[in-house]
């Protein structure tokens, strides 16, 4: 299964349940990135994310022998890694240090042509501000939607939410964002 | 369809999640509603631009910490992390407990003189004479003859027990004491062990005998000692008895008892009754205390010179002598030597030779010894050969006899001793020779002379110009 470049191999569920040491490298290594960038585009704060991140990672590491494998395991990573997102929102200090930090969005270093670049650069903090304006329940659809390439039914399992709830909650999210980007849609 | 209804599938239109049917729908209105496709052009826009947020990265090092964190040390890691990783703290912690552990148990030390004296008995003592170190050993051993020597000692004479309970302040006090009880401890502890065992009786004793007034103080220096008024071979046979008394006795004092007890029954004490025939020790021929050479001589049975003069010794050399340095040689030859004088001797200078006279005086050969008891036999056999080669040195003669066969010679010299009454003290090898030494009674030494000439050849190198009551011999016999 190819998971943005990262080939799961079959068996690596069943060697993570063994407690193949070599497995959950593997694992930690395919998905740390995508991992940590969801919980850095939900929580907006580098550290907070790696925190989560590496918190996933040990979840995982704990309760692998639990999964029954309903899901995909990067479906079960992206749940978890939204919950535990959600978790650390909802604590006043989270949220404190989350405002301490904008958001920047890396997809604005371009060393092309620097007018389209800075526009690029432009668009892509005005998308970080606007994905960052978001509600948390909408924010996390519409990044394991279109950052992360979630279908609705993916992402319904790893919320455990309706998949209705999914695409509505997905809707109004792009047309907030939609909204917000405006000046640079026309 | 209106175009709030249209806008509202915009999503699963672009994502592909619409129906067929409902497709139709929607692409119908957005054909006739110019403003629903600059709508959904937009829409597409901002989904395009989401979908174009590239991957952010993990810091460096991510993956690392997640496996430390996932697979911890092993237990046996991690303890020892734990106890030896703050190295800044848990050595000068160490280093500080240590400190505090030795700072505790040297003030417990010096605020516990009984721990101190136990060092002391434990403690190996370079000047003790070798002699004494079997003093030990009839202690263990009781006769019946000690316990019939001690019965009157508290009677009639100054109890031991006070002076012994007194003996601490007497060594803390004075030091002419000090030196006394020093010796008195090296001496009448042959190593801790005795002596603490030997504690218990001593004091058992003392608690027994309470009433006895003492009439000599238990801090009675050695001078003011020996300016006592009480002729000397009288204190000196009572010392004697006690000292017997307290050798072959099988309660022995305390070690810090020994100084004092024998001096203080000199007093009231009447003339020591023979004990030679009731210290049955020939095995331990050496007075234990400093002034045993004085105090054992009148008591031997068989006439021992001491006890031959009537002239009290002079009470002042006793006083160094209970100073001086135990293990400094005889200073004086045994030729030189008449048999009363060595009550006048300081037991220093007098010291192995005197103890040896004593020794061979109070045992004599038929005595039935007390069987030393298993500690004190292994005294007797590590002390032998220093014992020996001491009193051999401060022999009345000297001979050397060459044999031709030493094993017939031996034979001949055991029925030759038989024969004269004499007593083989002691033998070793040295140097191939076999070294003898003997005792004889003073009349028979022509005897035991002439038997040794017939021998074999006898080349005596020292003789004694005034025969004692009894003679010591030193005898080399070489083939």
């Amino acid at each position: 299964v190819t998971e943005g470049g990262f080939e799961e191999s079959p068996d690596l569920l069943d060697r993570l349940r063994a407690g193949d040491a070599q497995a959950f490298e593997t694992l930690v290594s395919g998905y740390q990135h995508r991992v940590f960038g969801v919980a850095l585009r939900i929580l907006g704060n580098r550290a907070e994310a790696e925190d989560v991140a590496q918190e996933v990672f040990l979840r995982v590491h704990r309760s692998v022998a639990a999964f029954r494998g309903e899901a995909r395991l990067s479906t079960w990573l992206y749940g978890i890694t939204s919950r535990l997102c959600l978790t650390r929102l909802a604590s006043p200090g989270s949220r404190q240090a989350r405002l301490s930090e904008p958001v920047k969005d890396d997809t604005a270093r371009d060393p092309g042509d620097p007018a389209a670049s800075a526009e690029r650069g432009e668009l892509g903090t005005a998308l970080a501000a606007a994905i960052a304006a978001l509600p948390e329940e909408r924010r996390i659809v519409v990044i394991l939607r279109d950052v992360e390439g979630l279908s609705y039914e993916e992402i319904a399992t790893a919320l455990d939410l309706e998949p209705g709830t999914v695409r509505s909650r997905l809707h109004r999210a792009r047309m907030e964002i939609k909204d917000r980007l405006e000046p640079f849609l026309t | 369809m209106t175009c709030e209804h249209c806008r509202d599938l915009f999503s699963p239109l672009v994502d592909g999640e619409l129906g067929v049917d409902a497709r139709a729908v929607v692409e119908a209105h957005l054909a006739a509603c110019a403003g629903c496709r600059e709508e959904l052009e937009r829409f597409r826009r901002t989904v395009a631009s989401l979908q174009g947020l590239g991957p952010e990265r993990a810091p460096l090092g991510f993956v690392d910490r997640v496996l430390a964190a996932a697979h911890p040390a092993p237990w046996h890691r991690r303890l020892a992390t734990r106890l030896f990783r703050p190295l800044r703290v848990m050595v000068p912690l160490q280093a500080m407990a240590a400190l505090l552990v030795a700072g505790l148990a040297l003030y417990v030390y010096q605020r516990n003189p009984e721990m101190q004296q136990a060092a002391r008995h434990e403690a190996p003592a370079p000047t003790l004479p070798p002699g004494r170190s079997q003093e030990g050993a009839p202690a263990s051993a009781p006769s019946p003859g000690a316990s019939l020597e001690r019965a009157p000692a508290p009677a009639g004479d100054a109890p031991a027990p006070p002076a012994a309970r007194a003996a601490p302040e007497v060594s803390a006090a004075r030091p002419g004491a000090a030196s006394v009880n020093r010796e008195q401890d090296s001496t009448g502890s042959q190593d801790g062990k005795d002596a603490w065992r030997d504690a218990a009786p001593a004091q058992g004793r003392r608690a027994k005998e309470p009433a006895v007034p003492s009439p000599a103080k238990p801090d009675v220096g050695p001078s003011q000692r020996a300016t006592e008024s009480k002729p000397p071979e009288r204190d000196a046979a009572a010392l004697g008895a006690r000292r017997d008394g307290e050798l072959i006795g099988a309660p022995a004092p305390a070690p810090w008892a020994a100084p004092v007890g024998p001096l203080t029954p000199v007093p009231a004490r009447p003339p020591a009754p023979p004990v030679g025939t009731l210290t049955p020790v020939p095995a331990a021929p050496t007075a234990p205390a400093p002034v045993a050479p004085s105090v054992s001589a009148p008591a031997a049975p068989t006439a021992p010179p001491p006890a031959a003069p009537p002239a009290p010794a002079p009470p002042a050399p006793l006083a160094p002598s209970l100073g001086a340095p135990p293990a400094s040689p005889p200073a004086s030859p045994p030729a030189d030597r008449p048999a009363g004088s060595a009550k006048g001797r300081t037991s220093a200078a007098a010291g192995p030779s005197a103890r040896r006279e004593t020794a061979v005086a109070e045992s004599p050969p038929s005595a039935a010894p007390a069987p030393p008891g298993p500690l004190a036999k292994q005294r007797q056999e590590k002390a032998a050969s220093q014992e020996s080669t001491l009193a051999v040195a401060s022999a009345d003669a000297t001979a050397r006899l060459r044999v031709a066969e030493p094993t017939a010679a031996d034979r001949a010299l055991a029925e030759l001793l038989r024969r004269v009454g004499a007593t083989e003290i002691s033998r070793r090898s040295e140097a191939g020779d076999t070294l003898v030494e003997l005792a004889v009674p003073g009349e028979r030494w022509p005897a035991l002379r002439d038997g040794l000439g017939r021998l074999g050849r006898l080349d005596l190198e020292r003789e004694p110009a005034q025969l004692p009551a009894r003679l010591t011999l030193r005898l080399r016999i070489s083939s």
